[in-house]
């Protein structure tokens, strides 16, 4: 699979991840054990490969290149989320403690739930609003790559609320929107007649 | 790697360990609050919902120069203790688990943890960080808890 080769703050990259599914050989394996961006990686990596399998059955060395548009932005986008990015508070009853999350970790969760809908990948996911402030309108931002035939309307609401569910028992965010925008419709290889 | 009794109070020590003995307020063995090493690890792990513990890593790399040393300092000694178990030492992904910061009056501790989707990740935060206290107790710790990873369903 081509992929940005762009190094996370672990020093690795996606592409060693990319590799290591493809083969199991990574630089250093332990590494995979304790490194929470690098398993977030994985996850989305093997999730994008059982999509690909799925929606591109009949093209899957064509979709699996990373020579698509639309899967080289998953990709590009996966590269710059798997980071901790902002701390994320969370209320504490001790005022000496300091409880966070990691922006990463949220929108690991984002995709995540995302990419279980059907026919349905997560491609660009952003929080916008200072998510460092509790209480703070937070607007999600998520772009979606859609199988053709997919009723776009249904699935839209449906993730909007699974979304909206998730990010209820694991944040503390105050979700003021979620805005989900199609942004590739996969025309995905018609069974001959 | 021993946090002093009485630091010079400008001085504030950086020490890596999972290890509750050695900080502050947990000094004998046999006491009521002495464990094992490793034993507040296993504590943070026992919370339900939690299923990891990862390095504090990220945050020593930020660390100034000289705190740096300090914690490579101990991290040596550390290596070498555990090299005397038979257990691997030095590697930045064998720990610490745990980060403690100590200046005789306070101790912060830092943890990095991995919550389950079906938990809900306040709740679980918050209860790692009672189980924390309630490891070091009497001692007064704060406690800082990051939630690294919300494990995919």
């Amino acid at each position: 699979m081509s992929i940005p080769h762009d190094t996370f703050e672990c020093g690795h990259t996606l592409e060693e991840l990319s590799q290591y599914l493809d083969t199991g050989e990574f630089p250093d394996p332990r590494h995979l054990e304790t490194c929470p961006d690098c398993r977030n990686g994985l996850d989305s990596l093997r999730r994008l490969s059982t999509a690909g399998s799925e929606l591109f059955s009949n093209d899957l060395a064509e979709a699996g290149s990373g020579n698509d548009d639309w899967m080289k932005n998953i990709l590009a986008n996966l590269k710059l989320e798997l980071r901790p990015g902002r701390s994320i508070p969370l209320r504490s009853e001790n005022a000496a403690d300091t409880l966070t999350e990691t922006e990463g970790s949220v929108l690991a969760l984002v995709r995540s739930v995302t990419d279980l809908a059907p026919g349905a990948v997560a491609g660009r996911v952003r929080l916008e609003g200072d998510v460092t402030v509790p209480g703070e309108a937070i607007t999600v931002n998520l772009d979606l790559a859609v199988a053709f035939g997919n009723p776009l309307l249904g699935s839209a609401a449906a993730l909007r609320h699974d979304l909206g569910e998730a990010l209820a028992r694991h944040t503390e965010l105050n979700i003021a929107a979620i805005d989900i925008t199609i942004t590739d419709v996969i025309d995905t290889p018609r069974e001959e007649p | 790697m021993t946090v002093p009794a009485q630091p010079t109070p400008a001085k504030r020590e950086t020490v890596r360990e999972d290890v509750r003995e050695e900080l502050p307020g947990n000094g004998q063995a046999g006491q009521p609050n002495a464990e094992a090493p490793g034993s507040l690890r296993a504590a943070v792990l026992r919370v339900e919902g939690v299923t990891d513990v990862f390095p504090s890593r990220p945050l020593w790399q930020r660390l100034p120069a000289g705190a740096l040393s300090l914690l490579q300092q101990a991290a040596g000694q550390r290596g070498a203790g555990d090299r005397s178990t038979g257990q691997q030492g030095g590697d930045p992904d064998d720990g610490p688990l745990v980060e403690a910061r100590a200046d005789g009056s306070a101790t912060d501790v830092t943890v990095r943890i991995g919550v389950g989707a079906d938990a809900r990740t306040p709740d679980v935060v918050r209860a790692v960080a009672a189980a924390v206290r309630a490891h070091f107790a009497p001692a007064q710790v704060s406690v800082k808890v990051t939630v690294a990873r919300i494990s995919p369903e």
